[in-house]
């Protein structure tokens, strides 16, 4: 059984354990700046240099990871083809869902982005999150009423310094 | 008079954030943070699925 919602310090620790270079995106690299918000799941931006989408592929085979949604008719894991590619795959583990962003809606992938990242240790997790600016700028581009929504606290939290 | 843009709603609304919650959630480490909101998202989720199912 595989949870609805994500359990995100169990999903970073497990493709921080696996050796999984990415940059954490969306809802929850703003809850880790602080925003007081709920998110379903953890949107990752994978790098994808030799060797990474093995990788990859490795965490998310020992967290019995298929496309969402499953039905009995669509049971799909992800192959190494998926993961070398340039979409947006959305996956269901057994730490709830997860979306792997090869590139975000702007075409921007892992190396496009970790210019505009920080990396941040807290005990034994390490993790590496796209910057508040860089969040902010895309919250505002994706046009989305539910991105627009977070910017606000994301302002909010900037303005604090 | 002209519908406000986008832009100038979530300035806006920048300015009408609950102070005390993000105090409250800038205050938690980032760990704590992350559990915060996984374990809130899994109560909504519940909750959601009680009332589905009622």
């Amino acid at each position: 059984m595989r949870p609805a919602t994500a359990d995100l310090e169990a999903l970073l620790r497990a493709l921080h354990e696996a050796s999984v270079e990415l940059i954490v995106v969306g809802g929850a690299a703003a809850v880790i700046h602080g925003a007081p918000i709920t998110t379903q799941d953890l949107d990752i931006v994978p790098r994808q240099h030799p060797g990474d989408a093995e990788r990859l592929l490795g965490a998310l085979t020992s967290l019995d990871t298929r496309f969402r949604p499953i039905r009995p008719d669509r049971d799909i894991e992800p192959t190494l083809e998926h993961l070398t590619g340039s979409g947006q795959l959305n996956l269901i583990t057994r730490y709830g869902p997860l979306d792997v962003l090869l590139r975000l809606h702007d075409a921007r992938g892992y190396d496009e982005l970790v210019a505009h990242s920080r990396e941040i240790i807290e005990g034994a997790l390490r993790v590496r999150v796209i910057d508040l600016d860089t969040l902010i700028e895309i919250k505002r581009s994706t046009g989305r009423a539910r991105d627009a929504l977070v910017i606000p606290l994301l302002l909010g939290i900037r303005n604090r310094g | 008079m002209t519908e406000p843009t986008q832009d100038e709603l979530i300035e806006r609304a920048t300015h009408e954030v609950d102070e005390s919650l993000l105090e409250w959630s800038l205050g938690l480490s980032v760990l704590e943070r992350l559990r915060a909101a996984s374990r809130s998202a899994a109560t909504l989720e519940r909750l959601a699925r009680a009332a589905r199912d009622r």
